[in-house]
């Protein structure tokens, strides 16, 4: 198989997966932006003529709750990111470097340097 | 025939040598896959929603003690599968990567992994709803507002739990 067929390949095949996990990290974001903003005007109304009118108690818990579940939601999507991250360059050095050794192996000769983990500094 | 042991032993040695490179630069930056996370989320997630559907018109306190075990048999389970998803192995490569480590969101100082493993703190703001809403229960009894508030609370912390988990499928 030619180099160019090899990274041809591989690119088609990140395209797919990266289109996939963007695809999912969207429908979530977009998900959870709904339910957080009709959250948050349940509580208001709820505040207004509801069960928190004279509740603060429960009024804090709900809000902390609000508070707590937007952090966990953008948490939430930097995961997603970094598991997409983790997706591509597994499928780099997977398909590239194992290509590129398979066909240095097959002539008889010595495989090529693999490479280290990405630099994240 | 010793050559060609010779040259036999040095192609299995590249042979190994290469697999153990090529494995490890492979990289894993958030946790395994667990399918007995996902499992009991979906049953969780089910029994949850049948107890909120059973109390959405709201329930008088003489009528908690017939929801009691459900709600203390919930939050139970709950807690164990966010204790699961807390002690399991999370890798820490991540931490050094600019998208995590410029984000003031996700340098905590009692959580380095915030960032990393995102199913625990979703799964304990859902037990807290539902022990939020049995002392409510007991004490005053539900209106139709305690149920609705504590359903989009507990929605959106097991959507978030449902979707990293799933995604951790690779």
């Amino acid at each position: 198989m030619e180099i160019s067929e090899i990274v041809s390949d591989l690119l088609g095949n990140l395209e797919e997966q990266l289109g996939d996990d963007i695809g999912t990290i969207r429908t979530f974001a977009s998900s959870q932006g709904k339910k957080l903003a009709a959250q948050a005007k349940l509580i208001a109304e709820q505040r207004v003529a509801g069960v928190l009118r004279d509740d603060d108690e429960l009024f804090e818990h709900f809000v902390q709750s609000l508070k707590d579940a937007a952090e966990n939601f953008a948490r939430s999507v930097v995961m997603l990111t970094v598991l997409t991250i983790e997706k591509a360059w597994n499928a780099i050095v997977n398909a590239i470097w194992g290509a590129l050794n398979g066909i240095l192996q097959g002539a008889g000769l010595p495989s090529v340097f693999i490479p280290g983990p990405p630099s994240v500094n | 025939m010793t050559y060609m042991l010779n040259q036999w032993s040095a192609r299995l040695c590249a042979f190994l040598l290469c697999f153990v490179m090529l494995a490890g630069c492979t990289v894993q930056l958030v946790p395994a896959y667990d399918s007995v996370v996902v499992e009991k989320l979906d049953t969780l997630n089910e029994d949850t929603f049948v107890l909120l559907s059973a109390l959405e018109n709201g329930s008088s306190a003489e009528e908690f003690e017939d929801y009691e075990p459900r709600y203390n048999e919930l939050i139970g389970r709950f807690d164990a599968l966010r204790v699961r998803t807390e002690t399991r192995h999370v890798p820490t490569l991540a931490n050094r990567l600019p998208v995590i480590s410029g984000l003031e969101l996700c340098r905590t100082d009692d959580n380095p992994t915030a960032c990393l493993n995102t199913s625990p703190a979703a799964l304990r703001d859902v037990a807290s709803q539902l022990r939020t809403l049995r002392d409510r229960h007991r004490a005053n009894g539900l209106e139709s507002g305690n149920v609705a508030l504590a359903r989009g609370a507990i929605e959106i912390g097991l959507e978030q739990a449902t979707t990293v988990e799933n995604a951790l499928e690779r």
